[in-house]
């Protein structure tokens, strides 16, 4: 059974210019291994909070992708050689307690509709005071 | 700073460790995480916030330790 992991990848921060490269050869490890992605969210070049492997600057590109749970060990042990990527995460989306969330945040914006599963901004509430937030 | 970070004591909120605007929120001016009396959170909410801390400390978005 296939269920949807979040892939975090953090490439080597001279790869900015030619990131197409490193991000196909991680694409071709993901479907390599039976898996497909199905988003990808990039946030470019960003300081580290503390060197890693030497880095002060990342590249950041975060992915969901649908594997199988037993090719996960397989893409960790591909992705821990490859030189392009310096730091990697991959976890499961809990997918129950994001929705739970969500329509939580939405029945309290507004408590007369149904529950939707529309995502709602933490900021933009209205029933928070300003004392609370910090 | 406000005893109660946040007054989130029902229902259910999630985070995300990629959301590094609100995880700073719950951690003191060393990066350690607040304690759940500070906090205000139920120990769900404050189970699944560490876990999220602890994740973004490890894609380095947040630090381990804060050096001001």
């Amino acid at each position: 059974m296939k269920s949807t992991y979040e892939l975090a990848v953090l490439y080597h921060p001279d790869l900015e210019i030619d990131i197409d490269k490193a991000e196909a050869k991680v694409s071709k490890i993901i479907t390599d291994n039976g898996g497909e992605v199905t988003n990808k969210e990039s946030w470019g070049k960003r300081k580290t909070a503390y060197p890693v492997k030497g880095h002060e600057h990342a590249v950041y590109v975060f992915y969901a992708v649908e594997l199988e749970g037993a090719s996960v060990q397989k893409i960790e042990s591909v992705l821990n050689i490859t030189d392009e990527v310096i730091r990697f995460l991959i976890v499961k989306q809990d997918e129950k307690a994001q929705s739970k969330a969500a329509s939580f945040r939405a029945k309290r914006k507004n408590p007369d509709a149904d529950e939707k599963p529309e995502r709602t901004e933490r900021h933009s509430r209205s029933d928070r005071n300003e004392e609370g937030e910090r | 700073m406000a005893k109660n970070i946040t007054r989130e004591t029902t229902g259910s909120i999630y985070f995300d460790y990629k959301d590094v605007k609100t995880l700073q929120r719950y951690v003191n001016q060393y990066g350690q995480i607040e304690v759940r009396k500070r906090t205000g959170l139920t120990e769900m909410q404050q189970r699944r916030l560490a876990k999220a801390i602890k994740r973004a400390r490890h894609i380095a978005l947040i630090p381990f330790i804060a050096s001001n």
